[in-house]
């Protein structure tokens, strides 16, 4: 029985298919490989721009600049980083502004998502765009309105300050309130960012955890704290990770708000890496804060999660 | 193992790209020909602002001598052009640099000691022959340690003081009367008493120029001749101490920025304004309500004997070696420095004002501008740029001019003693740029 159906087979009206099997096996492109085929252009843009930066840089890192070109000079970037003073104040400019503009900016994102999530709210549409708009606006034109708000001189906030009888405010000249005015700016920028990603989150707690509250007795507040909070801890992780690692690089904000003045009083650890590698060309000492900050984010995201008890 | 094999492989990409980028330099000789129209080509400019106007303005006076030489100017920001530079001169790829380019000064160390031998030697094709008849202290900003030309000097600006005749006049100061900066402190002191007027504007959150230019009209600098750090020097101490009596009498007004700047300016918060040539575009453009109050003289000095020159801004053109056409580029720069109607035109519809010596003998340098209360601006400052003093600007400019900046800021804004600032200069600067600091 077996040997006739073998002969059918292979005398079966339809020969092109086994051909059309050859032929796949001689071409290229076969099932197998067309995935990769299409990941190509990806793979080969991520090598060029991603992995050959990050690999040379590492490389830089270890050089400094001599006259006949760039020589090796072991950890000597790295020494000399642990001695600059310019290095720890960016740094500590940096860390300040997380620790106060991070939980503000994720408390008022927390709060504004809760508002915003709310049966009775109307032209809920309206306000979220609102909240949001500052995070696709361009921050150059932004920055221009910010640089007129709060010019010392003639800047319509200290105008308003003026008329509740405050003296005139230095929001950018001053070195402590031009870390407030950058903490400011940031916030009102990233703020509607993170409501989005919350709102998200609130959007999948099940409302039949908030019946059986309401059933049990729990008021509003009650309910924020105890049902809201702990069901909104991993996104909540998610926003403080990723406005950890956006602080870490803060550059915009500073850059065109305030140049890191005054005194490198808004000089973050990003403005000064910029300044070292593009404006006194000291490319290898720029790589070498570069791969300080890739620790550091790291680090403080390890700790997140380990302080936020996330398992997998 | 498979993944060792990964990056080995990968490693291996990542070094081909490496010497992929490392460009073969080309090492031909070149010759201007004499005759205009054997030169030909297309060439690219790069530059900014007013400078790129003028270059653009001079084409078709250009092409009437060199027919065949098309110019592209390419106008960008400063940032733009200085960053595309970096790139470019990094990959030394001749299209990805123009045949020309705008540098200042202060920036063409960096760019020669961070790039050695990208630039063409100018003297080889034949500029050396203007030698002597550029500003001293431009012309020697621009030459190699072999006095070779590296850039063909551009623009300079010169810096004087501007002052307000009516405000002067209102307290009953005689300008004249100002010769040192102790005679300017107590002309503050009594316009501050009698019209409530600061004297001068400092933009705390940018820039402090002052100390710079107190600097260099005394003939120091932020380095010596050889590339020390001098900030201890006694002219250093000198200036230091000037800004910090005005700052205790409360001449200062914190202006925060150049628009806070500007608005002071035209607004009459200060009297006088320590600043470059280029000021009187600002000037004439924004506040045009102000002609025939403002009037300008010359830094006041430090003692009898010292000259009052001092330098803010200027630019040059150099041509990257990887240039393929650099007859052409050559002729344009050239025509574009060295010929004086072209300058004259520049200073009059860009207010660049020119190093070129023989440009100040012109009669427009001796004319009297109704703005200025009929004083002849420009012969001031051009006395002015002859006078100014030779200083090594060295390839750390930059980090030098930012971190004296702050320090000098830290002195005007919370009260850092004196001896701390320079003392703080001293320890920044000397591990960042690995140089030596004289000592007290």
């Amino acid at each position: 029985m077996s040997i006739p159906s073998s002969v059918q087979y292979n005398e079966d009206p339809s020969p092109p298919q086994p051909k059309m099997n050859a032929k796949k096996k001689r071409s290229f492109i076969t099932v197998k490989r067309a995935p990769y085929l299409f990941l190509l252009p990806a793979i080969v843009l991520f090598i060029i721009f991603t992995v050959y930066p990050i690999i040379y840089s590492f490389l830089l890192s270890f050089q400094t600049n001599a006259e006949a070109g760039r020589v090796f000079v072991g950890l000597d970037n790295y020494i000399r980083l642990f001695q600059d003073r310019l290095f720890y104040e960016s740094l500590a400019n940096t860390f300040i502004i997380l620790i106060f503009q991070l939980p503000i900016m994720l408390g008022l994102a927390v709060v504004l998502a809760t508002i915003l999530n709310a049966g009775f709210i109307k032209l809920k549409g309206f306000f979220r765009v609102s909240f949001f708009a500052p995070a696709v606006t361009s921050l150059v034109a932004a920055s221009i309105i910010f640089l007129l708000l709060l010019n010392r001189d003639y800047g319509i906030v200290n105008y308003l300050l003026s008329m509740i009888g405050m003296d005139a405010i230095g929001w950018l000249s001053d070195p402590f309130w031009a870390k407030v005015s950058l903490i400011l700016v940031t916030t009102w920028r990233w703020t509607g960012y993170n409501m989005v990603i919350i709102l998200a989150g609130l959007q999948n707690i099940p409302s039949n955890l908030y019946e059986a509250a309401s059933i049990d007795g729990a008021n509003k507040i009650r309910q924020f704290f105890s049902i809201t909070i702990p069901q909104l801890k991993p996104v909540i992780l998610f926003a403080a990770i990723v406005s950890t690692i956006g602080t870490l690089q803060l550059f915009d904000e500073p850059y065109t708000l305030t140049n890191g003045g005054p005194i490198n009083a808004t000089t973050t650890i990003t403005m000064y890496l910029y300044r070292n590698g593009f404006e006194y060309f000291d490319f290898g000492y720029g790589s070498a804060i570069a791969y300080v900050i890739v620790i550091l984010i790291a680090l403080l995201s390890f700790i997140q999660f380990k302080w936020a008890g996330v398992t997998k | 193992m498979k993944i060792k094999w990964n990056v080995f492989i990968l490693t291996l990409i990542i070094l081909s790209f490496q010497a992929a980028c490392e460009a073969t330099e080309s090492t031909t000789e070149v010759n201007i020909p004499r005759d205009p129209e054997q030169i030909s080509g297309d060439i690219t400019v790069w530059a900014w602002a007013l400078e790129a106007d003028f270059l653009e303005s001079i084409v078709p006076q250009f092409q009437e001598k060199y027919p065949n030489v098309n110019v592209t100017i390419n106008k960008q920001g400063p940032d733009q052009v200085y960053q595309r530079l970096i790139t470019g001169l990094a990959a030394n790829q001749g299209e990805q640099l123009p045949d020309l380019v705008q540098v200042e000064e202060t920036q063409l160390l960096s760019y020669k000691e961070n790039f050695p031998d990208r630039f063409t030697n100018l003297s080889e094709l034949g500029y050396g022959k203007y030698e002597g008849q550029f500003a001293p202290a431009k012309e020697e900003a621009v030459k190699d340690e072999n006095g070779d030309f590296l850039a063909m000097p551009r623009d300079l600006g010169p810096v004087g003081i501007f002052y307000r005749k009516d405000i002067f006049h209102q307290a009953g100061v005689d300008p004249a009367s100002i010769e040192t900066w102790e005679d300017y402190i107590d002309a503050g002191e009594v316009i501050q008493t009698k019209t409530g007027v600061n004297m001068l504007g400092l933009t705390l959150n940018e820039t402090v120029p002052l100390y710079k230019y107190m600097l260099h009209q005394q003939g120091a600098f932020y380095f010596d001749s050889s590339g020390n750090i001098d900030v201890h020097s006694s002219e250093s101490i000198r200036a230091l101490e000037t800004i910090q009596r005005m700052q205790d009498k409360k001449l200062i007004t914190n202006v925060t920025n150049w628009d806070g700047r500007v608005s002071a300016l035209k607004n009459g918060h200060v009297a006088t304004l320590p600043g470059a040539i280029w000021w009187t575009g600002t000037m004439k453009d924004q506040m045009p309500e102000l002609s025939g109050k403002w009037g300008a003289m010359p830094l006041p000095s430090f003692n009898e004997k010292q000259g009052q020159g001092a330098n803010g801004g200027g630019s040059n053109l150099v041509i990257p070696k990887a240039s393929t056409n650099k007859e052409a580029a050559y002729v344009f720069g050239e025509f574009a420095t060295t010929e004086v109607n072209l300058l004259i035109g520049g200073l009059k519809n860009q207010g660049l004002f020119p190093s070129l010596l023989a440009t100040y003998e012109e009669k427009e340098f001796q004319e009297r501008q109704v703005y200025f209360d009929n004083e002849a601006v420009y012969n001031v400052f051009a006395s002015i740029a002859k006078e100014t003093p030779v200083v090594n600007y060295t390839s750390d400019y930059a980090r030098a001019n930012d971190i004296v900046n702050d320090e000098i800021v830290s002195m005007l804004l919370n009260g850092k003693p004196l001896d701390q600032v320079v003392g703080d200069i001293a320890n920044t600067l000397g591990p960042s740029t690995g140089r030596e600091v004289n000592k007290p």
